[in-house]
């Protein structure tokens, strides 16, 4: 979008409209979403503009197994009191979930997000339509820019509005509004309580045609206990997770 | 040395080295090529270059920004920190603040106009929206239905 001239010149009088923009630009995602309320033009420029080119591209999306157990790392708060020598750096490296299946964002369609995996060989897209025969664990990650420092952060246990497959072209849709609604809302404590339980507590069974488009996959709780949840090396690893 | 003339006619002599932080006026230099004719800035006021001069004269020695950097910030690669000499030198008032970075964005230089843009984007951040459009002399143009709405949005629910 181009931001209008004449309506950012009417609302903020001192910078033209290139210069409001940028300075939505240099605020982080969480903040530039809370801005939104402050004009017609600053909603419009966050969500024509910024969502689009900065916010969409750092989200990507993990379909996992049920009962795949969720390795729980310490955050880097927590690990500075243990170790105060700690690397940092490394340890936030460390920190990344290297889960595979993952799906990247590749474009906005109107009010919906697609997403295509972000290897696609014809042996994943095999593994991952055998996966979605049953309820999955989805996970949204959103590399965010907080503080100076870029990091990705994992939303568990959320309902991602409208989330389909379509298992011909193995594209994900769903509704990008709401689900940045989830995650540049969410309070950081809500997350990493989320983050860090053992079970899945929403689990999602994809609908749909087998065969073509999908339809709008269903949401349902997980019961406790439901799943024997457990942890293989290749749960950790950068090339299976199933 | 270059010549520069404000928009309240003051004039300015500065080293070239200083006055090419500015692309504008180092594509204008390179243009007339050696001359003592001076550059007008008809955008810029005396007290605003001053404080643009103090920049540049500080910085004078830094590699200019590449392509490469710029790209790089398309793809959100960027800091909220500014450099501690940075954050002193821009520690004035919003009005001054104002001027200097449409003054950057006119002399076309890119790293004061981001040291102004985060400036800015610091001064919003824990503000309330009233508080921001106050700030920036803002009229709210939402319908209190809409308001209400996007508000709703930016508020947490449990069952999401």
């Amino acid at each position: 979008m181009s931001c209008s001239t004449s309506t950012l010149l009417a609302v903020c009088p001192r910078l033209p409209d290139e210069l409001c923009c940028m300075v939505l630009r240099e605020m982080s995602p969480s903040d530039a979403w809370a801005c939104r309320v402050v004009c017609k033009t600053w909603n419009l420029y966050v969500l024509r503009v910024l969502t689009r080119s900065a916010f969409l591209p750092l989200v990507s999306v993990f379909i996992r197994r049920a009962e795949s157990w969720i390795f729980y790392q310490p955050t880097v708060a927590e690990k500075d009191d243990e170790d105060e020598d700690g690397d940092e750096e490394s340890y936030r490296a460390a920190q990344c979930y290297h889960f595979g299946n993952e799906f990247s964002f590749s474009r906005v369609d109107g009010a919906m997000a697609v997403f295509s995996p972000a290897r696609p060989t014809a042996s994943q897209n095999r593994e991952l339509l055998w996966r979605l025969e049953d309820e999955v664990q989805v996970i949204v990650q959103f590399g965010a820019l907080e503080r100076g420092k870029s990091y990705p952060r994992c939303f568990r246990h959320i309902r991602i509005p409208s989330l389909s497959i379509d298992r011909r072209s193995m594209e994900l849709s769903l509704q990008w509004r709401p689900l940045l609604d989830i995650v540049l809302v969410m309070p950081e404590d809500v997350r990493v309580e989320r983050d860090t339980s053992l079970r899945p507590s929403i689990l999602w069974i994809p609908g749909g045609d087998r065969e073509g488009e999908g339809s709008e996959g269903e949401w349902v709780e997980s019961k406790e206990d439901e799943f024997d949840c457990y942890a293989t090396d290749s749960d950790a690893s950068t090339e299976l997770d199933w | 040395m270059v010549n520069l003339v404000t928009s309240d006619n003051e004039s300015f002599t500065v080293e070239k080295a200083v006055a090419s932080r500015s692309v504008l006026i180092k594509n204008m230099l390179e243009d007339v090529g050696e001359s003592d004719q001076p550059i007008p800035l008809p955008n810029v006021t005396a007290s605003v270059l001053k404080k643009v001069l103090e920049y540049c004269d500080h910085h004078k020695n830094e590699p200019m920004p590449t392509s490469e950097d710029l790209a790089a910030e398309d793809t959100r690669k960027r800091t909220t920190d500014i450099g501690e000499w940075d954050q002193k030198f821009i520690q004035v008032d919003q009005e001054m603040l104002f001027e200097i970075i449409l003054a950057a964005n006119y002399l076309d230089i890119k790293p004061l106009l981001d040291v102004g843009c985060k400036t800015v984007a610091n001064m919003i951040k824990g503000k309330t929206p009233e508080e921001i459009r106050k700030l920036f002399n803002i009229v709210n143009d939402f319908t209190p239905e809409e308001e209400a709405q996007i508000k709703k949005e930016n508020e947490w629910a449990e069952d999401r």
